[in-house]
């Protein structure tokens, strides 16, 4: 079971090379309106494909649709997301339930959480394995951090997991374990990039469509450029805006956005979430948009202005030093705000993730780095999962030392 | 009677003289003495004489037969016998050699196939071992703590079924292996 930010993705082995996937979300209708009494048939909350048959106003999306792993972390108290998270949790489990159950004892369940998942966490998800078990859906379960799952579904021992989701990005080096003390996270992820092109959709005029985050995503992902050199990018881009310039016209609607002469912001999109220490971004920030902070989450402090080499660099400076280099030899970009695809005809200005980080990396005096996307980042957690689950010995007992291994769940 | 020689063989059926003259023993004798064609190149019946004038020479002739005629005085021919090959008899020596040199192949070709038998069954078994995701130490390391209820092996899947992701990924090795590393330190 792969917790992600947005989705829920899970299944046996038998799913083959991919898995279920489902939106990690659980929805609360409202119980007591007149429409839920006559029908007499709702539940007390709702998640899978069944979700938008229950939604009501959009006023009550913001209470009642509850996405748990916002930040990757879910707060002790936060009852509704945990309940979620039993609710979807058991959903997976009971979808794939032997028709016989003469020899099903239970499944062994594998569960990743973001590595900076405190451990309380751990523990609530055992609880929800341990209730699930009382319904003979799980025989034993354990938790492995998503950048160790990442490592494994790519089959590397030794290697650097960057992880960068919608809300933070984690910097974890693998050998043979996931290398807690040298964990670095940043406060930064897919969310900041959003936030940077909200900005810049208002000064192009189009401030009624940035406040709708699905647009400015759509734009992102479309426009957004990721630049070699921001100095230089941007230059190029105000002397020719012509050979930069695009647009971006949502499907079926009359709705464009066009650059135009300030095309040479669509730089500043990628930039953002890879180095927002740039002085270009302090306009933004003077006006209004936020900066990212330094942040408090369970047990880790997230860097909010870090950028991705120094992350990296710190990260593997926590290692042995005969390590450090194979380590830098084996960087692995994992997660959606790592999906930057240059167009063919701007390749001298703009590029991809592996290469930016490459250049950020040789600014900081690392050379003969290798650096990776994952070939299936949207599965490669579950992959890991499933690996783990199949490879390691039934009897190798969870230890909360080493934070591995199997908690027997059944009575 | 048989004759031998020089690769043929001749049969000669005498009939004894109280049927010489009841044709439907006659007739039998015919009959019994065609059923040995096949185990004899050639099949004659000898008659004397006096009785062959008796005899239907189509019938001889339908049924390969030969018919020898004899008197005091000589022997002869009357009726010559159709060749028959025989099927009991011994392979001509060319073909003996050939059927000797199969058999020695497929002596050959038997052993080698039990040799090529026994290396894959050999193969097999150390495949399986080498895929056995727990090793003989982890499953000592920690089995007098709890009695931790156990599955199957996850080395008894064959490879095929696993999904592609599995393939060459050297964690498979390195995960099945958690739990010995500690048991060999404490030992």
């Amino acid at each position: 079971m792969d917790f992600g930010t947005s989705d829920f993705k899970f299944g046996p082995i038998t799913c083959g090379d991919t898995p279920r996937v489902l939106q990690n979300r659980g929805y609360f209708p409202d119980r007591d309106s007149i429409m839920m009494r006559a029908l007499n048939q709702a539940p007390e909350i709702v998640v899978g494909d069944d979700v938008p048959l229950y939604l009501q106003s959009s006023e009550d999306l913001t209470s009642r649709l509850v996405y748990p792993m916002r930040n990757g972390v879910i707060d002790r108290g936060d009852n509704k997301a945990w309940r979620v998270v039993n609710e979807i949790s058991r959903f997976g489990l009971n979808m794939f339930r032997p028709k016989s159950e003469k020899d099903f004892e239970g499944y062994y369940v594998v569960a990743s959480l973001s590595s900076v998942s405190p451990r309380y966490m751990y523990e609530g998800l055992f609880e929800t394995m341990t209730e699930a078990a009382k319904d003979g859906l799980v025989k034993a379960a354990t938790v492995i951090s998503q950048p160790f799952a990442v490592a494994i579904g790519h089959g590397v021992t030794t290697c650097v997991v960057v992880e960068s989701g919608h809300g933070n990005t984690q910097v974890c080096p693998i050998s043979s374990y996931p290398i807690r003390s040298a964990l670095v996270a940043v406060n930064r992820g897919g969310g900041e990039a959003n936030s940077i092109t909200a900005e810049i959709l208002k000064d192009l005029g189009y401030g009624d469509l940035a406040r709708e985050e699905a647009f400015v995503r759509r734009v992102k992902e479309d426009l957004g450029l990721l630049p070699l050199n921001l100095e230089r990018a941007v230059k190029a881009a105000k002397d020719s805006p012509s050979k930069f310039r695009a647009k971006y016209r949502v499907p079926g609607t009359r709705v464009e956005v066009d650059f135009a002469e300030k095309s040479w912001q669509r730089f500043l999109i990628g930039e953002y979430v890879f180095d927002p220490e740039n002085e270009l971004f302090q306009s933004y920030i003077t006006r209004g948009m936020p900066r990212p902070k330094d942040v408090k989450m369970g047990d880790t402090v997230f860097e909010g202005t870090l950028d991705f080499g120094e992350a990296i660099v710190r990260s593997v400076e926590r290692c042995p030093v005969e390590l450090q280099p194979l380590l830098y030899k084996e960087i692995l970009l994992s997660g959606g705000n790592f999906s930057w695809h240059p167009p063919e005809k701007l390749r001298d200005f703009a590029t991809d993730a592996p290469t930016k980080m490459k250049i950020l990396l040789k600014e900081k005096g690392i050379k003969g780095v290798s650096v990776k996307m994952t070939e299936n980042p949207q599965h490669s957690v579950w992959h890991g999962c499933i690996i783990y689950g199949y490879a390691v010995p039934e009897d190798y007992r969870w230890n909360w030392e080493r934070m591995e291994g199997w908690l027997p769940v059944a009575a | 009677m048989l004759f031998q020689g020089e690769g043929t063989s001749v049969r000669v059926v005498l009939l004894e003289e109280s049927l010489w003259t009841n044709r439907q023993a006659f007739l039998n004798s015919i009959m019994k003495a065609s059923a040995l064609a096949g185990k004899s190149n050639r099949t004659y019946l000898a008659l004397p004489k006096t009785a062959a004038s008796l005899t239907d020479a189509k019938l001889f002739h339908e049924r390969g037969v030969g018919l020898f005629t004899y008197d005091h005085r000589s022997v002869e021919e009357a009726l010559p016998a159709r060749y028959f090959e025989i099927t009991t008899m011994s392979l001509p020596q060319t073909d003996r050699v050939a059927t000797d040199q199969f058999e020695n192949e497929i002596q050959e070709l038997r052993s080698q196939i039990d040799i090529l038998e026994r290396t894959v069954q050999g193969l097999s078994e150390e495949l399986l071992s080498l895929k056995r995701v727990r090793p003989p130490e982890a499953s000592t390391s920690s089995s007098a703590e709890t009695p931790f209820p156990t599955r199957a092996p996850p080395s008894i899947a064959p490879i095929d079924d696993l999904p592609t992701f599995f393939a060459g990924n050297p964690w498979v090795e390195v995960l099945s292996r958690r739990g010995g590393e500690e048991a060999r330190v404490a030992r």
